[in-house]
């Protein structure tokens, strides 16, 4: 290679080369990006269930106490 | 003894494996890094054009048709191995690489493929040419497809494992059908080149030999990835995945 201009259009074959470059990076960029977002969102899953369940528990309460109304007070 | 198979015991520990290969992958791709740049220069800017057969510029395709296709084969071969493995030995772990290979295979298959016809037009003077080569590599593309299609296709994801390497294993016989078509057939497609020795001129060696390790580390890398997930789909209600999630959530927070 000698040139910036032969290295852009290669002879006459510069189509064939660079849109064969340019595919692959496409393809394995894509695949790579898809599944790092593949995993941040099931670990932002994750941890929506997490803080769901978090909140749902069910927690003990103070048992309330019983209080009975004496009618015969005044 | 023992301890000689130690590693493959751990590897079917999908807790293990999901903590391992979080410290892998930046040595993984630190390497693709560095072949993918020495490699991509020889390829398109150092290495010299092909004159003999008048094929010039074009022969820059091979560096990333050659690596893609040997790829394709040996994912799928990969995929069948993990498949009987987990068939055999109920190994969940190989079933789930089974299933992360298959979508990198397919990818592998379509750049060949693509990068072929291409390559074909201006060395040929046609994109397509029913012949046995290109044929049998395009089955194996349906082959991926119908691996990922069928394993999608049912709720339960042990019915889906089943099916799935089943069908892996019954089309590992593509494989060699690929890989010897060049000789058993007169096919368009040019015979060994790489296989053989002295058929590559030492010149194109350097710079495809650079991207074919380039694209093993990256296929690797990206199988890593992918199987990282399919551990975390599987493992979701596992105790281990939710201690993951929060150690993350706090060391986002700097705790």
């Amino acid at each position: 290679m000698n040139s910036f201009h032969e290295l852009i259009f290669m002879g006459k074959h510069g189509a064939y080369v660079w849109s064969s470059y340019l595919m692959t990076f496409i393809v394995l960029l894509g695949i790579f990006y898809w599944f790092r977002y593949l995993l941040k969102s099931l670990r932002s899953q994750v941890k929506s269930e997490l803080n769901s369940s978090d909140s749902n528990t069910v927690r003990p309460r103070a048992r309330k106490l019983k209080v009975e109304k004496n009618e015969s007070r005044d | 003894m023992a301890s000689r198979w130690r590693w493959f015991h751990q590897l079917g520990s999908p807790k293990w494996f999901f903590e391992k290969s979080a410290k892998w992958l930046p040595w993984i791709w630190a390497g693709t890094l560095i072949l993918l740049a020495v490699g991509l220069y020889y390829s398109l800017w150092a290495s010299p054009i092909e004159a003999r057969q008048g094929q010039g510029h074009t022969v820059r395709i091979m560096y990333i048709h050659v690596p893609a296709a040997a790829l394709s084969m040996i994912g799928y071969v990969a995929m069948a191995i993990a498949s009987t493995i987990g068939l055999v030995w109920k190994m969940k772990m190989a079933f789930a690489a089974s299933r992360a290979i298959a979508p990198i295979g397919a990818a592998m298959t379509f750049i060949a493929l693509f990068t072929g016809a291409v390559w074909g037009k201006p060395t040929w003077g046609t994109w397509w040419e029913w012949d046995a080569r290109l044929t049998s590599e395009l089955l194996l593309l349906f082959l991926y497809l119908g691996f990922i299609a069928l394993h999608s296709s049912f709720a339960e994801r042990a019915k889906a494992d089943k099916a799935a390497a089943v069908l892996a294993i019954v089309g590992v016989i593509n494989v060699p059908i690929i890989y010897f078509s060049v000789k058993w057939w007169n096919t368009l497609h040019q015979g060994y080149s790489v296989t053989q020795k002295g058929a590559l001129a030492p010149e194109f060696q350097v710079p495809l030999f650079t991207m074919i390790g380039a694209f093993y580390l990256l296929f690797i890398g990206l199988v890593i990835m992918r199987l990282r997930v399919e551990i975390l789909m599987r493992e979701q209600k596992s105790r281990w995945v939710a201690d993951w999630a929060t150690e993350q959530k706090a060391q986002k927070r700097g705790v």
